[in-house]
Parts: C-alpha cells; sequence; structure tokens
C-alpha cells in the first residue's frame, strides 16, 4: 500500500518534470506564418468559389449573412454537379468528355490530392465458341493538380511529399483493383482452357460509381457469371480521395466497439424476419445444424455508405442465401451504428 | 465563428505545434501539420456549433492531421517495418535528446495523445475523451496503461540516458 502511494509520488514528480521539458519544446518563430498561411489559403479558396456567383449576381451588396448562405447553395451545387460530372465520365468511358467546363469543375473541389476520374483503363474481350468474357478494368487517375494557389507554391516541400505520398498509395490502389480484375480474366482463360470448346460460359464485369463526396469515393464492380446458372457477385471498394487509399470496414468505426457484432446481429435479424414474412426467402444462418452459415462480418466484408449514413453490407451469390437468392444486400440503419463510428469521421 | 476560430488558432498555434511535436517529432512535420490543421479548421468552420467547443475541435483536428501524417509515413516505409517508424532525426532537432521524448515513443500515438493532453495540458479527463473521441472510461484506462509503460522507463532510467 504505502509503497504503492510512494510509486505514485515519484510518478507525479517524473511527469512535471516531463511537462517542463514539454513546455521548453522550442516553437520556432515560423509556426505562426504557418498558421497564418494555413488561414490564408482556406480564406483564398473561399474566395475563389465564391468568385463566378459574385460576377452573376449583381447585387450582392446586401447583408453579409445573406451572401453567406448563398454562397452555400452555390457551393452545394456545385459539388452536386462534379459528383453528376464524374458518373458521366464513367458510364461513356470517356476522359475528355465535356471539355474545359467539366475538368474545371472537377478540379476545383478543395481537397489536397484529388481523386477526379474513374476512367476504363482497358476492356478484356473474348468470344471463343460458346464461351465469352467481357471485362472492363477501371483505373482511378488523379486531377491534375491545378495551380490553385500559386502564390503558395513556392516552398512548398511538405505539401510536394505529401502529393508523392498521396500517388504511390493511389497506385496501390490501383493495383488492387487492377489484382482484382485481372483475377476474373485468369479464371475465365483457365476454365476456357479447361473446356475443350465445350460449354456455354460467359463472365461479364462492369463498374459503377455507388457514391462520390467529398471525401470519398465508392466504386464497385459488378461480375456476373453464367454457366449452366449464373453467378452474381462484386466487389467494393472505397477510396479516400485524400489518401488515395482503400478503406476498410474498421476504418469507420471506433477500435475498441463492436460494431461487427452489432452489425452481425443487425443482419441476422433481418434475415430471420425476411424469412418469417415471406416463406421463398432462405438464408443461411450460422447454427449447430448449419455450421457454415452467416456467422459475423469481417474487415473484408464489402460495404459502403448510403448518402443518408446507412451502411451497406453486400454479399455475393451463395455467401450467405442458396443461389436463386442471388446477391443480397442489408441495410443497417444509421442510427444502429450512430454511436459506434469514429467521431471525427464523417460518413456522408 | 469564423473569426472565433482564427483567434484562437492565432492565441494557441504554440499548444498546437508542441502537439504535433510530440508526434512526428521533427521540426518541419510539426510546421506542416500546423499549417494544414489551421486550413483545414477554417475550411470546416461551419461545422462548429458552439464556441465552447472550439478548443477541443482544433486539438481534435491537430491530433488528427498528426495521426494522418504518420499513418502515411508508416505506410511509405512499410519494408522497413520496425515498432516505431523511424528513429527521431539525429542532432538536428533539440527536443529529440530530451528525456520526455524517449519516455513518449514507448506509448503508442493514442496514448501519447492523452498523456500529453492530461498531464501537460492540463486538461480534465473529460475533455481528453471529447478531443479523443473515445468515452471517459476507455479514456482512464488507457491512461493507466500509458502510465504503467511509463513507469517502466522511469525505473530503467539510466538505459534511457
Amino acid at each position: 500500500m504505502s509503497e504503492n502511494r510512494e510509486k505514485i509520488t515519484y510518478d507525479t514528480q517524473k511527469l512535471q518534470e516531463w511537462k517542463a521539458e514539454y513546455d521548453k519544446i522550442t516553437v520556432p518563430g515560423e509556426a505562426l506564418e504557418r498558421v497564418k498561411k494555413g488561414i490564408q489559403m482556406a480564406e483564398q479558396e473561399t474566395e475563389k468559389e465564391q468568385e463566378p456567383k459574385a460576377g452573376k449576381r449583381k447585387d450582392a451588396a446586401g447583408a453579409d449573412i445573406m451572401k453567406e448562405k448563398r454562397n452555400k447553395t452555390y457551393v452545394i451545387l456545385k459539388r452536386a454537379f462534379a459528383t453528376a460530372a464524374a458518373i458521366l465520365l464513367v458510364i461513356t468511358g470517356a476522359v475528355n468528355l465535356g471539355g474545359s467546363t467539366v475538368a474545371h469543375a472537377i478540379e476545383r473541389i478543395p481537397v489536397i490530392g484529388t481523386i477526379a476520374k474513374v476512367v476504363t483503363f482497358r476492356s478484356y474481350e473474348d468470344t471463343t465458341n460458346h464461351f465469352e468474357a467481357d471485362i472492363k478494368v477501371p483505373q482511378i487517375e488523379e486531377s491534375v493538380h491545378e495551380t490553385q494557389n500559386e502564390s503558395q507554391n513556392e516552398g512548398k516541400q511538405g505539401e510536394k511529399e505529401e502529393q508523392e505520398l498521396f500517388q504511390k498509395s493511389l497506385e496501390n490502389t490501383n493495383k488492387t483493383i487492377e489484382e482484382y480484375a485481372q483475377s476474373l480474366i485468369d479464371m475465365y482463360e483457365s476454365d476456357l482452357a479447361a473446356s475443350n470448346g465445350e460449354g456455354n460460359y460467359s463472365l461479364k464485369s462492369d463498374y459503377e460509381i455507388v457514391r462520390e463526396t467529398d471525401k470519398y469515393l465508392v466504386l464497385r464492380i459488378n461480375t456476373l457469371l453464367v454457366m449452366a446458372g449464373g453467378a452474381q457477385s462484386s466487389r467494393i471498394f472505397n477510396i479516400d480521395k485524400i489518401t488515395g487509399e482503400i478503406l476498410k470496414l474498421d476504418y469507420f468505426f471506433q477500435e475498441d466497439s463492436n460494431y461487427a457484432d452489432v452489425i452481425s446481429d443487425n443482419i441476422k435479424e433481418q434475415m430471420l424476419s425476411q424469412m418469417e414474412k415471406d416463406e421463398n426467402v432462405t438464408y443461411f444462418i450460422q447454427s449447430d445444424e448449419e455450421e457454415w452459415g452467416f456467422d459475423k462480418i469481417t474487415d473484408d466484408t464489402q460495404f459502403y455508405f448510403a448518402d443518408n449514413g446507412d451502411l451497406v453490407i453486400s454479399f455475393d451469390e451463395y455467401e450467405v442465401a442458396p443461389g436463386f437468392m442471388g446477391a443480397v444486400d442489408f441495410t443497417i440503419p444509421r442510427d444502429k451504428i450512430a454511436g459506434l463510428l469514429k467521431p471525427d469521421i464523417s460518413v456522408s | 465563428m469564423k473569426e472565433l476560430i482564427e483567434n484562437a488558432l492565432l492565441k494557441n498555434y504554440e499548444k498546437y505545434y508542441r502537439l504535433a511535436y510530440s508526434y512526428v517529432e521533427n521540426e518541419a512535420d510539426a510546421l506542416d501539420i500546423v499549417q494544414e490543421s489551421a486550413y483545414k479548421a477554417m475550411k470546416r468552420c461551419e461545422n462548429v456549433k458552439e464556441e465552447a467547443y472550439i478548443e477541443t475541435w482544433l486539438y481534435r483536428i491537430v491530433m488528427n492531421t498528426s495521426c494522418d501524417l504518420l499513418r502515411r509515413k508508416k505506410r511509405l516505409s512499410e519494408c522497413t517495418y520496425d515498432e516505431q517508424a523511424e528513429p527521431p532525426a539525429a542532432g538536428s532537432d533539440i527536443g529529440a535528446s530530451l528525456d520526455v521524448h524517449n519516455a513518449l515513443q514507448k506509448l503508442d500515438e493514442r496514448e501519447r495523445t492523452i498523456v500529453v493532453l492530461r498531464y501537460f495540458e492540463d486538461m480534465k479527463l473529460e475533455q481528453v475523451a471529447a478531443i479523443t473521441g473515445e468515452n471517459v472510461n476507455t479514456t482512464k484506462s488507457r491512461l493507466y496503461r500509458a502510465l504503467r509503460k511509463l513507469r517502466a522507463v522511469m525505473e530503467g532510467e539510466g538505459v534511457y540516458e
């Protein structure tokens, strides 16, 4: 007991000493300048966002509060436009579509490293006998880093490094996507080789942008394999537009929270209630009799967040249900997971 | 609100710098973090609804920006994966040779944040928890874990001199 107390006193003393050392960490004079620079950068960008609007609206001499309100609307509209533009690019697969207006709108989203385009990097197409494959391989392109702040470009070693890091992780992300697509192509080729020219086989894979916000890009690759029956599968990539990295489910949730249990339980509840309501619906839920049914989500579970903050969990065909159910999605209402998300991370 | 945040940034920048420094342990990165945090704060000032929350919020931005930078650095040097990603730059940084840095290096990022905020910035446990985004009990148990680790450093002090 008394030994313990001694230790605590000793701790406190040592901590006091450390605090003194901590307080003595020299703050370079540059620190204040850099804070000001950060503030200035933000302000300049905000001004830039306002410019086109100020030009159109000559009556902008109104009260400041009003002005602020209008600006907000403008920003939202602009973002919506940027998203629409990005989707358009995907659907047509054209890179330079829409000319400068579109590119301009995309590049003005104020993010440091910006993912702006998803393009079909290559298509794999083949028809041999009754075998056919059409596999689109998407890749993410970085927007041209526009000289958004010319005045700030000098001496920005830090930003340059950050840019390099961003490119590196974007490369990794693209590699992961490419590898997944390549695995589909490999599967097709080996199945074809094994077929001796017999049988019917169709493998089609395309991709879509499920969602795009300022911060996230959700890219989903949908694959349909038809042999005797069909098999639907998909792979969803949640990409952090700022770092270029692929985010797994655990990125969004607090480390100590039991999010996996909460989500899994909710899925099971939904499975049970659907089965109860409709006798044609069947899911595999793990139990003593059915040991390979669904038990718990993992960090590799496919997911994305919907615009309203609901979490969508997606399973491939056969993964949690018999084939006739196809691929299935479950929506976990946002209020079920609200308390488990990392508070500083916004999913919308 | 925007003005209040700007004022807070200009008033407390030394604190933010020190916190950033305690993560990255070199001047250049700490300066980058301070700038980036100021930028982020100004861009998102609409998110703050109450004045009382500004301080907590700013610390949180600094903490997250620091962690992001560390995370990215770690990922880059993944091939040389060692428990502490990089040794502090030799000599050039005065702080790196300090006892307190040896000690903080023994802690993971979360523990470091909690110790720094609780003891060096004299915050209440509740406020620390608000910054780290965890509940008070979790924060408390992390703090104890950190203190246990630190005690090991204290006791084996000679080794680190």
